[in-house]
């Protein structure tokens, strides 16, 4: 008798308990979260049902479209920066001796593993001014000028994108070398054996098996500089920096929450950078044509019937 | 009823008395280390001096972290404090719509503080003519400096006694790759309130004297451009880098700010010149707009308000009017908190003047008392915390930095203030701008 | 890799080369950290110059101060992270181990809308509910408890994404084994699991990182000081006075990152194996 006939009682056991915890601690806060953004922003005493004026609102909200243009700028920055240095790490760290290989891995990693206190501490030795060490010792023994890392609109986002990558170039170099590591030996030496040079065995090989990893990477990523806090909060505060230069949506939402006490404004700003992100995220992981179950297979090419 | 029935119950209601629960503690919220421990030992005095039942319950939380504590309490109704001491800046957030701290304004009239409070402190927590809470620090601003540096440079406090001169002694030092100071934005804030001015007014308007505004604001630009002053790498003086980087290497030379400055900031953060600071009177200004001739000025200051749903009323305020009046309160506060008291009366209490070696044995009290006739009114203003953080986070060092000018500043934060509280967003009693 | 024939000298060249550059990043990477341990040691008045490393007075009493809770409650905090952290941990990786096995080897209605649905929370950042969870949390009276922080990390997007790509490439064969030994569905998902033993300690290291890193919800969810984690606790630590010697707060963060490092350090290879495993072409 075939599996798919009878009903069995586990696969219903076994999503209970995620579908119950995300019931339970994501949809009812998400729909309270819903009701509250339809509400007046009084922070004491009785609020009133204003029904879309927060959205409306928004979209009148420079403010607003400056820290979407902020987001988008930072998170693709952070992605176009972390991917081809991890990659480039990966591929260094295949051909260095295995031995030395452990310690390396660890000392990558070892930004990643710490709290974002740590970093707001480090901050004011990395980042601060010109006794600060990205100014000593990058740019000054090199005779450039010093950098004002966090007042100079012009640098913030960089900055920003830089603390992303001491995060998490680690861990993506990992995955990475996992990725390449996954790939047959043969197909190399068949293609030598044609005569192709390193860079078109990059381009025809490596790059297009590679290909659903770094989509995976890149969404992640670009999940990660979209929706984390900590970040902006140890560089700058929560605020947007000189002339909003470093404002996220994540930081207009806390700002707008509580150094304004307008809670309601800030969950209609959130939940109106959503479509966006959801139609990146979608982009980002078809073009990596991740195969997941024949259901759902992220391909723009086809959709195969469940 | 029969006489033995009547003892009877009597005697029952005597027991039940002496068995009745004591009134919960007293939730009290405050923002530093210091203060969690003030709370502590006071809550334990009033207890022997005055109620036997009072129990407090103390919560310290990050500085920054408080505000957004207390918003979410307000805003959500749970676990909400009793009492709430902290700074004026982030009183002006709950101003929006109905104030949710206890109209003070008839008790603060029936008790001695109505008359000790020094009066110019008074508008911190007041609005539309009610007050809301009891302003606790005088904040009077002073010039903290390093009296060695000035001795061995031949810098007498005479030589700064109006701005122009004090300006004249900053550019001297140029070539001696020395600042007479450091600039944060507090610093337009505090000379435009020493001129009799301020950023915003009781009615809420933004810049009601932008003319003068401006003009402070070049001032402190032309600072920079003539190495008078600069400003430190993350915008502001209350940073142990700044002291490690340039206040040790004795790069600068004064400060300006109020008595927590040097009785908290200064003497925590740089150990390494103890005995060297002390405090004068600010530089006056004497040209034809700046109202009076004032040698001090005043910036921020923590104050105390009660929860308006709080259960316990009668009991908090109570306690506030005593820790507030009480002599060793008063005091102990300045000794180990390090903030000076704004009630008057307490001032003549001995142990203030106190000699403090890490001034130089200056009678610091006594500057204080001095001055603090010639502080300007503050008012409050829902704008105010809006304002702030506009120029701190953005605007003032766009300006300083010669990104902007103050003209064009002045007229963003306006349209910015306009955008963010355009309708209220909704709001059912809001206040419009 | 490069055919001896072709590329005799850069044959021994290229690993001192690589390594040479991998080391030099490696300094730049660790050096905060070493520069941190060093510092931890260090008094306020030296910290603020990164060079010389070493103190000129050692100082080992921050460390000593934090354990005997002078300041703040540290062991008590540090216990309430880890707590927390392994709980969570725990609960995420099983219920998302759990569906992602469902998804991937089973057919059923509404599976697809279902799946969808279970991604999306990955959009979400915390910050937005943080307002509602707070109330709900409330009426569920776990405010100020560990399971305020538990429970809403319980549900992970990420890990069904994750569980489901790892389990879809487990072969049905191995799985139809155990079955025609006569095993129920339940015995053949445990047998399952030891099959996917490296993805699940993946998971379980990053989630763990995450939950230990965690600084939002468990400063909006808990109040009292000995219920706080250790990231909340230094935190208000440092911004609540100026008084704390920053020796004191580096060695609080110093003693932070040893659960993650450790964790890391000894699952290492089954990471690496897992991750070798999920990016298989």
């Amino acid at each position: 008798m075939s599996p798919r006939r009878r009903t069995r009682p586990l696969p219903f056991l076994l999503l209970a308990p995620f579908f119950t915890a995300l019931f339970v601690f994501w949809f009812i806060p998400l729909l309270q979260g819903f009701h509250l953004s339809l509400e007046s922003d009084d922070l004491y005493g009785n609020t009133s049902f204003v029904g879309f004026l927060h959205y409306r609102t928004l979209v009148h909200d420079a403010r607003f479209w400056h820290a979407l243009r902020n987001t988008f700028a930072y998170c693709a920055l952070s992605v176009l920066l972390i991917l081809p240095l991890a990659l480039g790490l990966a591929h260094l760290l295949r051909r260095t001796y295995r031995k030395s290989r452990a310690l390396i891995q660890f000392c990558l990693m070892l930004p990643g593993l710490t709290p974002p206190l740590v970093m707001a501490l480090l901050y004011v030795l990395i980042f601060s001014g010109p006794f600060g060490l990205l100014n000593r010792v990058f740019l000054h023994p090199f005779g450039l000028p010093n950098v004002d890392w966090i007042r100079d609109p012009r640098f913030v986002k960089p900055s920003l994108a830089l603390l992303a990558m001491w995060r998490w170039t680690g861990f993506i170099t990992l995955i990475f070398l996992s990725g390449l590591e996954g790939i047959p030996g043969s197909y190399y030496d068949t293609a030598r054996t044609e005569g192709a040079s390193a860079g078109q065995l990059f381009r025809y090989i490596t790059l297009p098996l590679l290909r659903p990893v770094t989509a995976f990477v890149a969404a992640f990523l670009f999940l990660d500089a979209f929706t984390l806090f900590e970040g902006a909060y140890v560089l700058l505060g929560g605020s947007g920096g000189v002339l909003d230069a470093g404002l996220l949506l994540i930081s207009y939402s806390y700002i707008t929450a509580f150094t304004l006490g307008n809670f309601g404004s800030a969950v209609a700003i959130s939940f109106s950078s959503l479509p966006l992100l959801m139609l990146v995220l979608w982009f980002i992981l078809t073009q990596g044509r991740i195969r997941l179950f024949s259901a759902v297979k992220f391909s723009a090419a086809k959709r195969l019937p469940a | 009823m029969q006489p033995s029935t009547f003892f009877r119950a009597l005697f029952f209601l005597a027991v039940l008395a002496g068995f009745a629960p004591a009134a919960p503690p007293v939730t009290i919220w405050v923002s530093s280390d210091a203060d969690l421990k003030y709370y502590q030992n006071m809550a334990q005095l009033y207890q022997q001096k005055v109620d036997k039942d009072f129990q407090a319950n103390i919560q310290s939380f990050g500085f920054t972290e408080m505000p957004d504590k207390l918003s979410l309490a307000i805003k959500s109704g749970i676990n909400t404090p009793d009492i709430v001491q902290f700074e004026e800046i982030f009183f002006s957030l709950y101003l929006k719509g109905e104030v949710p701290f206890v109209d003070l304004t008839d008790r603060i009239a029936a008790s001695p503080l109505a008359k000790g409070i020094l009066p110019q402190r008074m508008g911190l927590f007041t609005w539309k003519g009610r007050t809301y809470g009891v302003p606790q620090s005088l904040s009077s601003v002073v010039l903290w400096y390093r009296a060695d540096m000035f001795k061995s440079l031949g810098i007498s406090p005479k030589d700064l006694s109006t701005w122009d001169k004090f300006e004249a002694v900053g550019q001297s030092l140029k070539h001696k790759h020395m600042m007479l100071t450091a600039m944060d934005w507090s610093y337009l804030d505090i000379l435009l309130r020493q001129r009799g001015y301020d950023l915003y007014n009781a009615q809420g308007v933004a810049f009601p004297d932008s003319v003068v505004t401006v003009d402070t604001w070049k001032r402190l630009v032309s600072w920079i451009n003539d190495s008078v002053a600069f400003v430190p790498d993350r915008g502001g003086i209350f940073e142990p880098g700044f002291f490690a980087n340039y206040v040790q290497s004795n790069s600068v030379l004064s400060l300006i700010g109020p008595d927590w400055y040097g009785l908290d900031m200064i003497q925590n953060f740089d150990t390494t010149h103890v005995g060297k600071w002390r405090a004068m009177p600010l530089p006056v200004w004497t040209d034809s707009l700046s109202h009076g001739h004032r040698n001090t000025s005043s910036f921020s200051g923590q104050g105390l308000v009660i929860f308006k749903k709080s259960p316990q009323v009668e009991r908090s305020w109570k306690f506030v009017e005593w820790v507030m009046t009480d002599p060793d309160a008063n005091v102990d506060r300045y000794l180990q908190g390090n903030s000076f008291s704004a009630y008057r009366p307490s001032w003549t209490d001995l142990r203030f003047s106190q000699p403090n070696p890490f001034f130089g044995n200056q009678n610091l009290a006594q500057l204080f008392t001095d001055i603090a006739p010639n502080m300007p009114y503050t008012v409050q203003s829902p704008l105010h915390a809006l304002i702030i953080n506009l120029l701190r986070e953005q605007y003032f060092l766009s300006v300083v930095q010669h990104q902007a000018t103050p003209e064009n500043t002045i007229s963003a934060i306006r349209a910015q203030i306009a955008q963010m509280t355009f309708g209220q967003r909704g709001q059912q009693s809001g206040t419009k701008p | 890799m490069f055919p001896a024939k072709r590329f005799p000298i850069k044959k021994q060249a290229a690993p001192l080369m690589a390594t040479l550059a991998l080391a030099a990043l490696c300094v730049a990477f660790a050096f905060p950290f070493v520069w941190m341990f060093c510092a931890s040691f260090k008094s306020d008045a030296d910290i603020f110059t990164p060079f010389p490393l070493l103190p000129h007075h050692f100082n080992p009493r921050y460390y000593s101060s934090l354990l005997d809770g002078s300041w703040i409650p540290y062991p008590r905090q540090f216990l309430n992270s880890l707590f927390i952290a392994i709980v969570e941990t725990f609960l995420a990786t099983s219920f998302a181990a759990g569906s992602g096995y469902v998804f991937a080897k089973f057919h059923f209605r509404h599976k697809q809308p279902l799946f969808i649905l279970a991604v999306l929370t990955v959009l979400i950042p915390r910050q937005v509910l943080i307002l509602p969870l707070f109330i709900w949390m409330n009426k569920l009276s776990l405010l100020d408890t560990p399971w305020s922080v538990i429970l809403p990390g319980a549900a992970s997007g990420i890990g069904i994404l994750y569980f489901t790509a790892i389990f879809r490439r487990l072969p049905d064969a191995l799985l139809d084994m155990t079955r025609c030994e006569g095993a129920g569905e339940y015995r053949v998902f445990l047998g399952a699991l030891p099959l996917v033993k490296p993805a699940l300690i993946a998971f379980a290291l990053i989630q763990f990182v995450l939950c230990w890193q965690e600084h939002l919800v468990p400063l909006i969810m808990l109040s009292t000081q000995t219920h706080l984690t250790v990231t909340v606790g230094l935190s208000s630590l440092n911004a609540g006075s100026m008084r704390v010697p920053y020796g004191l707060l580096l060695a609080g963060c110093t003693l932070t990152v040893v659960p993650t490092a450790l964790f890391f350090a000894l699952v290492h290879r089954q990471f690496q194996s897992a991750l070798s495993r999920l990016t298989e072409a």
